[in-house]
Formats: structure tokens, C-alpha cells, sequence
């Protein structure tokens, strides 16, 4: 019980920076379920872009308006030449699309002006040029026939319906599995720096010399001593777990109490445990109980950004991602981004299980060192 | 005294092994992480041929249109698929295993893609066909038009075929070129680093704040000495603040160097205004130090975890860990950044690299002196006639 309570001590002290980390996954969490398309994972199949038009009045004009709006997602960011700019930089659009006055008249007469585009070179902006051109090469060549505006226009909309038959197979809730693999990686950074920070500041305390002296002479037994320690770190890393899961719930819905949902789960549990193991070592291994923090931080940053919980793997260079296998960070996210997108859970369990057991192989890899560490470091002269 | 006082304040900043890491080192630390992690992810942003299948059997074959515009799509340099021609079991195996992003058969003469997801390779993939099935459909139309247009005038004897290329060779021909304004300066990493800049300079609060409570009665014992010794308060804190200020500059210079030869971030070319940005943006850390050292009269540590807490949720609104938070708060809650002096600095570079003017830079900088007032004013408030009976 001595253990025990020492541990809440500690607890209650650094309660303001559990609350920091814990309060970052929220507001992280919150953004990127409402922001959608955050993580580049997924992307609405309209690109959103801008029209201005400058040519009202011109029927042609008009109906090339019209087609932009049918196939992209207009977005009315007002006139302000600053926000219109900052909404091209942040992405708000991938591109401006601009019909200069008297687009319509040359047309007419044959001797077309260009429209102009304005883009941030991704994707969707490629998306957005590839419709421009498809509609110019229509509407040139009709307008080299003779036939008037109207005629024109009709037989434009005609030749541009879009009726090839698509068929969708997935099955899957793509976007609502990517938001809660998008939770579950956030959490690691923040469960990481919940466990690592607490339990190292813990054990070291327990680890100083003065306090060691006192613990060998009491009357506690040395081995009852340590396992009321690992029984308290363990509960304290269940806790940590158990509200990041209660506050899934919250975050993401339902998607837990599916058969994914318990897999995310049950991966995020042993993630702690391997979080845990980790805090063991560092805290046999950190002798100054100030470098704590600073190693705590870089090692909670350091893993995240490398191992795809800030920034998805599909967007790291090759080599940062092949460094990153010899962290368990990697292996948790990448078994969450394999819950999330694999077609047939069942057939890929293997690949699962394996992820796991190399995750509960880092912990043990961590415990070991700590004991040889600390064993090395129990003579007091 | 103010010589005395700089020297000695010096010593106490660059002995305490804390304060140089997280001050001088964990600014760069982060910019090699921020290197590493966002290196490659606008070269993902660019266009790369889509991976498509096609079921090639006898329909396919005899459509000389898609066969051929397919074939011309992935050749080249610039090309828009890289096609597997395969049969359709095949095509639907590598759809499951997501090597492709979608597969096209021709069932008599209509297009039919398949495809397991909506994004937006699939919606190129989908309009390619579309226009291509549009394509065929005007040269259809415009060269009916034309035997029409032949027969009634009496002329019976052409050749269909070479009517009918003639007008897919115009179509194909004709100039569909866009006038393309798009900046170059549109790499929005860019934010990334600017915030962690205007971090490293929110952080020398801490430098202030570890000297001011060297001078604060209340919180250490050199404090009580000076508070009873007859130097002047003034001196001393200009001695100290001058101190903190170099140390602050070092660091800085030091993640300089590191941002551009070695992360080689784009900083515009403005480097008067990029050196006034970064010494204005000093001196509202070290007052936001100064502040936070005299008005919370708490223990050093829960100073030091109250200034690391607010600069940090400044980071977080000026975009540092998402850029699109930066313009989510600018959009939606403006205020929050007006007072936010991370996301002043942060926006002030952002102005440099993205914009022409300078008027929106002007903001920035006055807003930040204004802010390094109030800091100071309030510490001054603060600080005038302590007096202590007993401590």
C-alpha cells in the first residue's frame, strides 16, 4: 500500500502535465473528425475550387460556369483578394479558375482567350485542369462548325454527359475506419507521453540513493518491494489505457463495438504495455532526474514523427520509414492503418498477429535491459 | 553593475543544462524531426500515373478508340495510367489486393470501370473515359454531319474513313491550353517551420524567467540579497535582460544556420525584415518570461510548466502541430490569433514568403511590440514597491 500511495503522490504533482498530453489528443482528435481530409487519407472525389467569372452576361460563359460548378465542389470564399490567397495556400481550393471578361465573344468568333488557372499543383488541381481541357477541346471543336450560340451550347452539354457505368465494390466504412485508426494513432503520442513521463518520474524517485538506502534497510522484503512497484505501474498504465478508450467513445462512435473496433482496442492495449516496458528501462537507465523530461519529450516526438503518427507513412520518404521499423511506434500504427483499410480482417489476422508479437517482443527487449541495467547499479558502496 | 550583472547572468544561463536544452537544442532537435517527417510529402502531393487494369479480350481489341487513346495515355513521359492488360479474374485480383486503382472493360461498345473506393486517382481514372467516350461521340456526330452535308450537295463518292480521322485529328489538335498563374511559393510546410521559429523565440521566456527569479525576493535567496543590497533594480534587470537576450540570439542564429543549409526552408528574400521579425519575436518571449516570473507567485517549477503550457498551446493554434490549424482559427475565431504571439511571428514569416507587400508584415511586428508592452508594463505594475517585512 506504501507503493501505492507514494505512486498517487507523484500522480497528483504532475497532474498538470497529463492533462497537457491528454488535452492535445482531444483538440487533435476533434479537428480531425471534423476536418475530414486532414490526414490526406481521404479526399472527396469533386477537388474544391473557385470560379470567377468575369465574363456575366455571356451565355458560353455561363455554361462553362455551369460545368465547373456540376463537376466541382464550388467554394465562395468572397471577394478579398487575402483570402482568397490564403485559401489557395492553406487548400481550402486547389485551384482558381478564372473566365476573363469577354471569354464568350471570342468564342463567337472563333479566335478563343485562355482561361486562366491559379493552383497548388496537387492532385485535384490536376483533376480540376483535366475538366478545363476536356470541356475547351469540346466546345473548340464545335465552334469551328458553323452554328450559333445556342446550338453550340446544347450540343456542348450533349457531348459532355457523363454516363459510364461505374460499379463500387468496397464494402467498407472507408472514412469512419480511417477517422478511428486516425484516433488510435494520435493516442499513441499522447498514452506514450502519459505513461513514459509519469513512470519514469516514479521509479526514478524510488531509484534516488538516499531513498534506495531506506528501502534496503526497512523491514519491506527487496522482492515484494519491486512487484508492488510493477503492480502499480501496471495499474497506472491500464488507467492511462482505459481513458483513452472511454474517450474513443466519445471520439470516433460506435466503430469500436465492431469486430475492427475491438481490434484497434486490443492493439492500443498492448502498445501500453510495451509503452510501460519502455518507461521501465529509461528509468534504470536516466541517472539525473532533470534530463528526464527533455528525453521523455524528444523520445515521445521523435517516435511520432517518424513513425506515422503525426504525419501517415504514405507521405514519409522511404528511408525515414525503413529506419522507423526498429521502433514499436511503427508497428502499432501500422497495425491500425491494416485494421482499418485491409479488405478481409479474417484472411489478414496473420498479419495482425505478427505485428503484435513483434510489439510484445520490443517489451520484452525493454524489461530485460532494465533488469540487467538495474542489477548492474543494486550494490550501493 | 549592468556589466557585472550581464556577466554573471550569462554564467547562470549557459551552466543550467535544462534551460541551454530546451532553448538551445530542442528548437533544432525538432526542425531535423520536422526534415525527416515532412521531406517527401509534397512530392506526394504531385500527379503520378494512376495504376489502372484493362480486361483485354476481343471487345476491347476491336475498339480501336479506347485501345488506341489508352495506349498514348501511358506512354511518355507526362503519362496518365500505367495499364496492365490483363483478364478480367486477374483485373478483379489486383483490385482486392489494391495494386490497382480500378480496372475498364468494354462490354459490346460501352465503357464499364470498376473501382473499390471514391478518391480522387479513381475520379481521374473515371473522367478519362468519360472523355474519351465523348471524344468518340462528337467525331461520330460531327462526321455524320458532314456525309449529310456531302450527300445533299449532291456529292456521293468519299472516303468515310479519312473524312472521319480528318475530324478526330482537328479535335485531337485543337488548342486547349490554359493560362496557368499559379505562385511557386506555395509549399505550405513552410508553416511547420516558421511556428517552430517563433517557438525557439517564445522560448527564451524562459531565459528571462530563470533570471528574474534569481531576482525576486519571494522565490530564491540571491533574490532576498539583492532585493536588501543597495545596486539599482534597473541596472540589474537590464544587465540580466540583455543576457537573456544574447543567449536567445545565439540560439536562434544557430537554428538558422540549421533551417537553411541544412532543411533548406524558404524564407522569401527579405533578410532585414527576416532578422526584424526575429528580434521583435525575441523580445515578446523574454517579456512574456518577465511577466509570468512576477505575476504568478507560485514555486519556480509551476512557472516554469504555466510558461512552457502557454507558448505550447500558442504553437498548437499557430499550426505547428497541423498546419490547417492556423487557418482554421483564422477563419473562425480571429481573436485568438490577434493576441497569440506565435501565430503573429508565425504569420509574419508566412507574409514574407507568400506575399508581395509588406502591409500585412507591418501588422505582425506592431502587434508584437504591442504585445511586448503590455508584457512589460504589467511586470513593471508588478514589481514596483515590493516591499517585504519578513520573508
Amino acid at each position: 500500500m506504501t507503493v501505492f500511495k507514494a505512486f498517487l503522490k507523484v500522480i497528483k504533482k504532475n497532474l498538470g502535465t497529463i492533462l497537457i498530453y491528454t488535452s492535445i489528443v482531444i483538440i487533435f482528435s476533434a479537428v480531425n473528425t471534423q476536418a475530414g481530409n486532414q490526414s490526406g487519407q481521404f479526399v472527396s472525389e469533386k477537388p474544391d475550387i473557385m470560379i470567377i467569372n468575369e465574363d456575366k452576361g455571356s451565355a458560353v460563359s455561363e455554361n462553362f460556369e455551369k460545368y465547373l460548378q456540376d463537376n466541382a465542389n464550388f467554394v465562395d470564399i468572397g471577394t478579398d483578394e487575402n483570402d482568397i490567397a490564403d485559401a489557395l495556400f492553406y487548400r481550402d481550393i486547389s485551384c482558381i479558375v478564372t473566365i476573363p471578361k469577354g471569354y464568350g465573344k471570342s468564342v463567337l468568333e472563333k479566335s478563343p482567350m485562355q482561361p486562366e488557372i491559379s493552383s497548388t499543383g496537387s492532385y485535384e488541381a490536376s483533376l480540376t485542369k483535366n475538366m478545363i481541357q476536356r470541356y475547351l477541346r469540346v466546345q473548340n471543336t464545335y465552334m469551328r462548325t458553323k452554328i450559333t450560340e445556342d446550338v453550340l451550347i446544347s450540343s456542348i452539354n450533349e457531348a459532355l454527359k457523363n454516363d459510364t457505368k461505374v460499379v463500387l465494390t468496397t464494402k467498407l466504412d472507408t472514412n469512419s475506419l480511417i477517422k478511428s485508426a486516425n484516433y488510435f494513432n494520435f493516442a499513441a503520442y499522447s498514452m506514450m507521453a502519459c505513461i513514459l513521463f509519469i513512470i519514469c518520474v516514479v521509479l526514478s524517485s524510488f531509484n534516488e540513493i538516499s531513498v534506495r538506502k531506506r528501502t534496503i534497510v526497512s523491514s519491506m522484503n527487496y522482492k515484494k518491494f519491486g512487484f508492488n512497484l510493477f503492480l502499480a505501474s501496471l495499474a497506472y498504465a491500464i488507467v492511462v489505457w482505459l481513458f483513452f478508450i472511454g474517450l474513443s467513445f466519445v471520439m470516433v462512435g460506435d466503430t469500436v463495438l465492431t469486430l475492427r473496433g475491438a481490434a484497434f482496442v486490443i492493439n492500443s492495449l498492448i502498445f501500453s504495455i510495451t509503452a510501460l516496458s519502455l518507461a521501465f528501462m529509461l528509468s534504470t537507465l536516466i541517472e539525473e532526474k532533470n534530463a528526464l523530461s527533455a528525453v521523455v519529450n524528444v523520445i515521445t516526438l521523435g517516435l511520432s514523427f517518424l513513425c506515422g503518427v503525426f504525419v501517415s507513412t504514405n507521405y514519409l520518404p522511404d528511408w525515414v520509414v525503413a529506419l522507423a521499423h526498429i521502433f514499436p511506434t511503427y508497428w502499432y500504427v501500422d497495425t491500425n492503418v491494416k485494421i482499418a483499410t485491409t479488405e478481409n480482417l479474417r484472411a489478414s489476422a496473420m498479419l495482425l498477429v505478427t505485428n503484435s508479437l513483434i510489439l510484445v517482443a520490443f517489451a520484452v527487449v525493454f524489461v530485460m535491459t532494465g533488469i540487467i541495467v538495474s542489477g548492474k547499479k543494486r550494490k550501493i558502496t | 553593475m549592468f556589466i557585472h550583472n550581464f556577466k554573471y547572468s550569462l554564467k547562470v544561463l549557459l551552466k543550467n543544462k535544462q534551460l541551454v536544452f530546451w532553448t538551445l537544442a530542442f528548437p533544432i532537435i525538432m526542425a531535423v524531426l520536422f526534415n525527416m517527417a515532412f521531406s517527401d510529402i509534397e512530392n506526394n502531393e504531385k500527379f503520378d500515373a494512376v495504376h489502372i487494369a484493362v480486361v483485354d479480350d476481343e471487345d476491347f481489341r476491336n475498339n480501336k478508340m479506347f485501345s488506341e487513346t489508352l495506349k498514348s495515355l501511358s506512354d511518355g513521359e507526362d503519362k496518365v495510367f500505367e495499364i496492365n492488360y490483363v483478364d478480367e479474374e486477374k483485373a478483379k485480383k489486383m483490385l482486392e489486393d489494391s495494386e490497382i486503382k480500378g480496372y475498364l472493360k468494354i462490354v459490346g461498345s460501352e465503357p464499364e470501370i470498376t473501382i473499390n473506393s471514391n478518391g480522387v486517382e479513381e475520379t481521374i481514372f473515371c473522367h478519362v473515359i468519360d472523355e474519351i467516350k465523348s471524344d468518340s461521340s462528337i467525331v461520330q456526330d460531327l462526321g455524320m454531319k458532314y456525309v449529310m452535308q456531302k450527300i445533299r450537295s449532291g456529292e456521293y463518292q468519299m472516303d468515310f474513313n479519312q473524312a472521319f480521322t480528318e475530324i478526330a485529328d482537328e479535335m485531337m489538335d485543337s488548342d486547349v491550353s490554359v493560362k496557368d498563374n499559379s505562385p511557386d511559393n506555395i509549399s505550405f510546410v513552410m508553416i511547420e517551420y516558421y511556428s517552430l521559429i517563433a517557438m525557439a523565440c517564445m522560448y527564451s521566456g524562459l531565459l528571462s524567467m530563470t533570471l528574474m527569479n534569481y531576482r525576486l525576493a519571494n522565490i530564491s535567496a540571491v533574490g532576498k540579497r539583492s532585493a536588501v543590497s543597495p545596486a539599482k533594480k534597473g541596472g540589474m534587470i537590464m544587465g540580466s535582460l540583455a543576457a537573456s537576450f544574447l543567449v536567445q540570439i545565439i540560439g536562434l542564429v544557430m537554428l538558422y544556420l540549421i533551417m537553411i543549409f541544412y532543411v533548406k526552408v524558404d524564407f522569401g528574400n527579405n533578410m532585414p525584415m527576416i532578422i526584424l521579425l526575429s528580434f521583435v519575436g525575441s523580445l515578446a518571449g523574454l517579456s512574456l518570461g518577465v511577466a509570468v516570473s512576477v505575476l504568478i507567485k507560485a514555486g519556480e517549477n509551476a512557472k516554469l510548466t504555466a510558461l512552457i503550457g502557454v507558448v505550447m498551446a500558442g504553437c498548437f493554434f499557430a499550426g505547428m502541430m497541423g498546419i490547417m490549424m492556423k487557418n482554421i482559427i483564422d477563419k473562425n475565431a480571429p481573436i485568438v490569433n490577434y493576441i497569440n504571439p506565435v501565430a503573429m511571428i508565425t504569420d509574419g514569416f508566412y507574409t514574407l514568403y507568400y506575399y508581395n507587400g509588406l502591409d500585412r508584415f507591418y501588422i505582425d511586428v506592431i502587434s508584437l511590440l504591442i504585445f511586448s508592452a503590455v508584457m512589460i508594463l504589467i511586470s513593471l505594475r508588478g514589481l514596483r514597491r515590493q516591499r517585504y517585512d519578513s520573508i
